[in-house]
């Protein structure tokens, strides 16, 4: 049964179409694996195997249908088993963000990058563990345990969307949802040796989506390939009327075909490759990067001069926006409540005790970020050097089609190797950030393994909306490198 | 406050080993919380400027003046919040968000007189929609997962007599 798990997403889309495969077996075989792996890495929190069988089954019997009718079109996800992070809504299924406070929530209504994948025939296995309310680099910050790397498992998976990647490396399901604030999909990705899309903002809808920091937030996808996450991308993304933010511009099919780079701009931002990066992660970037010039590509050295703002940026405007979403959690409508005969002891009670240590730091953050007397000096500020930001990347664009930089600074580290040092683990999204605070899309893909076995990953960033370049370039690199092949022995 | 190279419990990467040179931190182990009168002192600190981890090619060193949150801001800021946090936390907590203010000061050197902000990196400007009214989620559904309900509403201690 292992072997059905080890099949591509493509594979297996073609599998069941020539009636070699039905999803009954795919998501049988996904389950098989969790329930033997799982216990080991701990990427998922909560698994739907009853949802995931009928979904099944109903994604057969419509197979059945269309072998009988071959023209029709079928969308390449049909019957295809994924994982969701447990910040997305899926009604009736506990979602619980990674924390005691939405312990037991059960949502009233479906996220619709959710509801737009099981239109199109997807089978959900499953929610997988995410750092509490999306902050985080490591998936520690959970409520409930850390999820193990597959290729170590004394080390993190990366986070906020450690569950998913782990899901993903371990083989346990074909796809995964994440979401990426400041790089919480691209970062796990990168550290569990898979793909991971970062989509542009506003091209997704966030309906469903648990708020963090509400002009970052965007939901991606995680897959074993650029080619696999292909089309979960082009199947959720697009207008949403119930998402204000989701933009109006249509998300057309990407085509795997005669993909040709020869011209493509490739840009090397100076600010990225610093001191302090871990020496083999530098190595393979680079021989990444020259691999892609070898398929054609025109590299050229720039710079982004804001890039060391980035940070400070970030951990002013995320916590801040963070502190206004979270201030919904108080124990009234969801999520228990600490039970008190007065308003304001079970407020500070059910919030003191129920929320973990980095997202009452976070809320703290920008609490004080936003109050009377600070707001322009520190959210002000920062949303004016955004600004700077967001234009270092669209001068940038002007002069090459793709940034082409490091994921992370190292690669997967130890549980527990940041202690209870915050700022230390928010270096870890050093170069993640700026694609969100500018609102473009990227993606991560592995580019070799250090010395110790662990997956290093590069990025790729294109203009807003050129989803399609990421995957075209990644997928480019995908036919002539073997790294996103590797399986952790696990 | 004192600034002192101190030894982490495990091996730092060398990003790590830069922000322990510069950042203050208590004698010993990171996870120990401060003690009070550490906190307590003057709230201005001159120390050297956190050299700028991603342009090691500037001049390090210059000096500035930072912040220090008092236990009392601490205090005040968690309540904003409706935070309710032990003695040891708000220790905790007052070193830690110095830290990251303190590292979030280096915005304040842009000039950014002549900069939009941006609240959003999307055009759109809250796209309306026709006034048609529509069905919205069923009121039963909605007050599933209510801690305390009560003839189709959420049952909440007294608002209005409520004194924090």
């Amino acid at each position: 049964m292992t072997e059905l798990t080890d099949l591509s997403l493509l594979e297996a889309a073609n599998a069941l179409r020539a009636g070699e495969v039905s999803s009954r077996q795919l998501a049988e075989a996904c389950l098989e694996k969790i329930s033997y792996l799982d216990p080991k890495i701990h990427a998922y929190l909560a698994l739907t195997p009853e949802l995931a069988l009928d979904q099944a089954d109903k994604a057969d019997e419509a197979l059945v249908q269309w072998r009988k009718n071959a023209q029709s079109s079928l969308p390449m996800t049909w019957g295809i088993p994924i994982a969701v992070k447990d910040v997305l809504s899926l009604e009736g299924v506990p979602t619980t963000c990674g924390s005691k406070i939405l312990e037991g929530f059960h949502p009233p209504y479906t996220a619709t990058s959710i509801k737009r994948l099981i239109e199109a025939g997807v089978v959900i296995l499953g929610k997988t563990n995410t750092d509490e309310f999306a902050m985080g680099s490591s998936t520690e910050n959970s409520a409930y345990g850390v999820t193990h790397n597959p290729w170590d498992l004394s080390r993190v998976p990366g986070g906020s969307s450690g569950g998913s990647a782990a899901a993903v490396a371990a083989r346990t399901c074909f796809a995964a949802l994440g979401t990426d604030t400041g790089g919480s999909v691209r970062q796990p990705a990168s550290f569990c040796g898979i793909t991971g899309l970062k989509t542009s903002y506003g091209r997704v809808s966030r309906y469903g989506l648990i708020a963090y920091g509400s002009s970052l937030d965007t939901v991606g996808v995680m897959a074993r390939s650029a080619a696999e996450c292909a089309p979960i991308f082009s199947t959720m993304a697009g207008h949403d009327p119930l998402d204000s933010t989701s933009m109006p511009q249509p998300v057309a099919s990407i085509s795997l075909d005669h993909i040709d780079l020869e011209g493509i701009r490739i840009g090397v931002p100076e600010e990225y490759f610093i001191e302090g990066i871990q020496a083999e992660v530098e190595t393979a970037v680079r021989k990444a990067v020259q691999k892609f010039e070898s398929l054609g590509c025109e590299i050229q050295e720039i710079s982004l001069p804001h890039t060391d703002l980035a940070l400070p940026v970030y951990y002013l405007i995320a916590p801040a926006e963070a502190s206004a979403n979270l201030a919904r959690f108080d124990g009234i409508r969801f999520g228990p409540r600490k039970p008190s005969d007065e308003l304001w002891e079970s407020y500070l009670e059910t919030r003191g005790t129920l929320f973990g240590q980095e997202v009452k730091r976070r809320i703290m953050l920008g609490t004080y970020a936003l109050s009377a007397g600070y707001y322009d000096a520190y959210y002000g500020q920062a949303q004016k050097v955004r600004t700077l930001i967001k234009q270092d990347f669209e001068s940038a664009f002007e002069r090459v089609d793709l940034i082409a930089c490091p994921v992370a600074p190292t690669t997967a580290f130890g549980i527990g190797a940041h202690g209870d040092d915050p700022l230390s683990m928010y270096l870890e999204d050093v170069f993640t950030l700026p694609t969100n605070l500018a609102g473009v899309p990227g993606i991560a893909f592995p580019v070799g393994f250090d010395q110790d076995g662990l997956p290093i990953g590069m990025q790729l960033k294109a203009p807003y909306l050129k989803e399609d370049s990421l995957i075209h370039a990644a997928h480019a690199y995908q036919q002539v490198t073997e790294w996103h092949k590797e399986k952790p022995k696990v | 406050m004192t600034y002192k190279q101190i030894q982490p419990p495990i091996p730092p990467s060398r990003i790590e080993q830069r922000l322990y040179n510069f950042i203050p931190l208590q004698e010993g182990s990171l996870s120990l919380p401060v003690p009070m009168q550490k906190i307590e002192q003057k709230r201005l600190t001159r120390h050297p400027n956190p050299s700028c981890l991603l342009t090691p090619t500037l001049p390090l060193c210059y000096n500035f003046f930072v912040m220090a949150l008092t236990i009392e801001e601490v205090k005040k800021i968690a309540f904003l919040a409706r935070l309710r946090l032990t003695p040891e936390e708000e220790a905790r907590y007052a070193e830690q968000l110095s830290a990251i203010l303190d590292y979030a000061q280096r915005l304040q050197e842009i000039d950014t007189s002549h900069i939009p902000p941006t609240a959003s990196v999307l055009p759109l400007n809250a796209p309306l929609r026709e006034d048609e009214s529509r069905p919205s989620i069923p009121r039963e559904r909605i007050l599933s997962n209510a801690s305390s309900q009560e003839e189709g509403m959420f049952r909440v201690p007294p608002v209005l007599d409520s004194e924090p």
